[in-house]
């Protein structure tokens, strides 16, 4: 009457059906969320920057943008920092949204983690053709010049954020609270990052202390990609954004691995 | 078979926690079926999370080797927004059983016979339509051991035998370990038993023995009426207030 069981997958092969499962799942969860759910997934993203444009274009001062127009310059930015906190933020909780799944001994935490910074990855590239499609309908430069360079950087930006999620994921697990401090901080490295004020306009002494921060190194690295003309902060690099990645992947699997059956067990 | 080997357990509360389990050694002999029974708190119900692979010893190792189901009943992953067979094909995926997915899903709807809930959003079902849908996913698969944790105490009365009915079909290919404190069910379905006392697990060959001294521990005597048939654990010398 039922079905026989195939003998024994390779670790692997139970991996990857846990991966494709997963993200199946995921995915159907986001459609089937509320009715208005298809159409906010990309929304929202297009929304939250259309909003950041309209104000920095009403309110703000500094327009001028060294060898760039300044609202494909916000876009860019805008677009490169939401991919990274969004992997951060939906990735950190992860863990905790899926705990019931660990009941199915394939499903291992940190899985959790990689299917949803995969599949919010897959969203917000989508976002990224969306908004590159809408605001040159719309009259804009924005198509990229490099556009080898802007996958790069892209992968680069979604590796960070996989990082960091697969780090933080840990951390709230255990402390839920450290979420709260987790969307403080977002809110100064968008700043920090230069997403919305130009960084070649701090002076150097500034500069040096803002360079250690990954982001801002990949947001003007995307955006010399993007405009050919563009003057980029001096002394960015795209090989620190990737060891940055690197090494927060590396962290937050050792911790993955090391608290694996205690975040199974709560 | 399974077999545990010193294996310690203790709870990793804010405030600390005792030993719960101290030093279990036992095996579990392929295609026997094990009731476990102990006091409230004497470590059953971890004792099968640990079996289950959802929860791992402090010290000592629990070894498996066959194919161990999740504990039946358990609905805890299913996406409250998502329809009962969009949960079911996702369990099948994890499990490997992409080819068979229409056949398990066939399966798992006629088992649980909640007819068009199937395709509805489990946020709408009832708690015993939930059960039902668990409990059909689980027997769906082709375990070696089953897992059960109070599990067959869900559902209406007609559903209850069809639950017992579905494990006594598998007594042969696959065995069942249990814990639940009804004498009739564990009787029914379970011929060897582990007895879980201050920590210790002591294994029985006969499940009767295993309540013998459970019943002994806790200071009471089998609610059983005068002796009818073999022995005082038989289905007819059984008050019905057991359940």
């Amino acid at each position: 009457m039922s079905i026989k069981p195939i003998k024994s997958r390779s670790p692997y092969l139970v991996t990857w059906h846990v991966y494709a499962a997963l993200f199946m799942r995921e995915f159907t969860a986001r459609l089937t969320q509320d009715r208005f759910a298809p159409v906010w997934l990309f929304i929202e993203p297009i929304l939250h920057v259309s909003v950041m444009v309209a104000v920095r274009n009403l309110i703000g001062r500094t327009r001028l943008v060294p060898g760039a127009d300044f609202i494909p310059w916000l876009v860019v930015g805008v677009t490169t920092f939401i991919l990274f906190r969004t992997l951060w933020n939906k990735g950190m909780t992860a863990i905790t949204r899926n705990r019931t799944l660990f009941s199915y001994r394939q499903v291992h935490p940190a899985d959790t983690v990689v299917v949803s910074s995969a599949m919010e990855s897959k969203l917000q590239s989508i976002v990224l053709l969306m908004m590159i499609g809408i605001f040159t309908a719309l009259g804009f430069d924005l198509i990229p010049h490099n556009p080898l360079g802007v996958m790069e950087v892209w992968i680069a930006v979604g590796l960070l954020g996989l990082g960091f999620a697969l780090c933080f994921s840990v951390l709230v697990t255990f402390f839920p609270e450290s979420a709260k401090i987790v969307s403080l901080i977002s809110l100064p490295l968008y700043m920090l990052s230069g997403v919305i004020i130009p960084i070649q306009m701090l002076p150097h002494s500034i500069q040096q202390y803002l360079l250690y921060n990954p982001m801002l190194h990949a947001i003007e690295l995307i955006r010399g990609d993007f405009f050919a003309t563009y003057h980029m902060v001096r002394g960015v690099e795209l090989s620190y954004v990737y060891e940055w990645a690197i090494c927060t992947i590396l962290l937050g699997l050792a911790l993955q691995v090391r608290y694996k059956v205690r975040m199974i067990s709560r | 078979m399974i077999e545990a080997r010193n294996v310690w357990k203790r709870y990793h509360g804010p405030f600390g926690g005792d030993w719960v389990l101290k030093g279990l050694n036992f095996q579990i002999p392929r295609g026997v079926s094990v009731g476990i029974v102990g006091k409230n708190g004497a470590g059953k119900s971890t004792l099968l999370r640990m079996i289950g692979g959802m929860d791992a010893p402090d010290k000592g190792e629990i070894i498996e080797r066959c194919r161990i189901s999740w504990p039946i009943g358990l609905g805890g992953g299913f996406q409250q927004s998502m329809t009962g067979r969009q949960n079911v094909k996702f369990v099948t995926r994890i499990q490997g059983g992409n080819k068979y997915v229409d056949q398990i899903i066939e399966e798992v709807q006629a088992f649980a016979e909640i007819g068009k809930a199937f395709d509805q959003p489990i946020a709408t079902y009832s708690s015993g339509m939930k059960s039902r849908l668990a409990f059909g996913l689980s027997l769906a698969f082709d375990f070696d051991v089953y897992l059960s944790d109070e599990a067959t105490a869900v559902g209406d009365v007609t559903f209850k035998k069809k639950a017992t009915k579905a494990f006594k079909d598998r007594i042969g290919r696959s065995s069942l370990i249990m814990v639940s404190h009804q004498v009739k069910i564990l009787r029914d379905l379970c011929q060897a038993g582990i007895f879980l006392h201050q920590g210790k697990a002591i294994w029985y060959d006969k499940l009767d023995d295993a309540l013998d001294d459970y019943y002994e521990s806790i200071g009471q005597k089998p609610t059983h009426r005068k002796k009818k048939n073999q022995g005082k654990y038989a289905h007819e010398n059984l008050d019905d207030d057991e359940d």
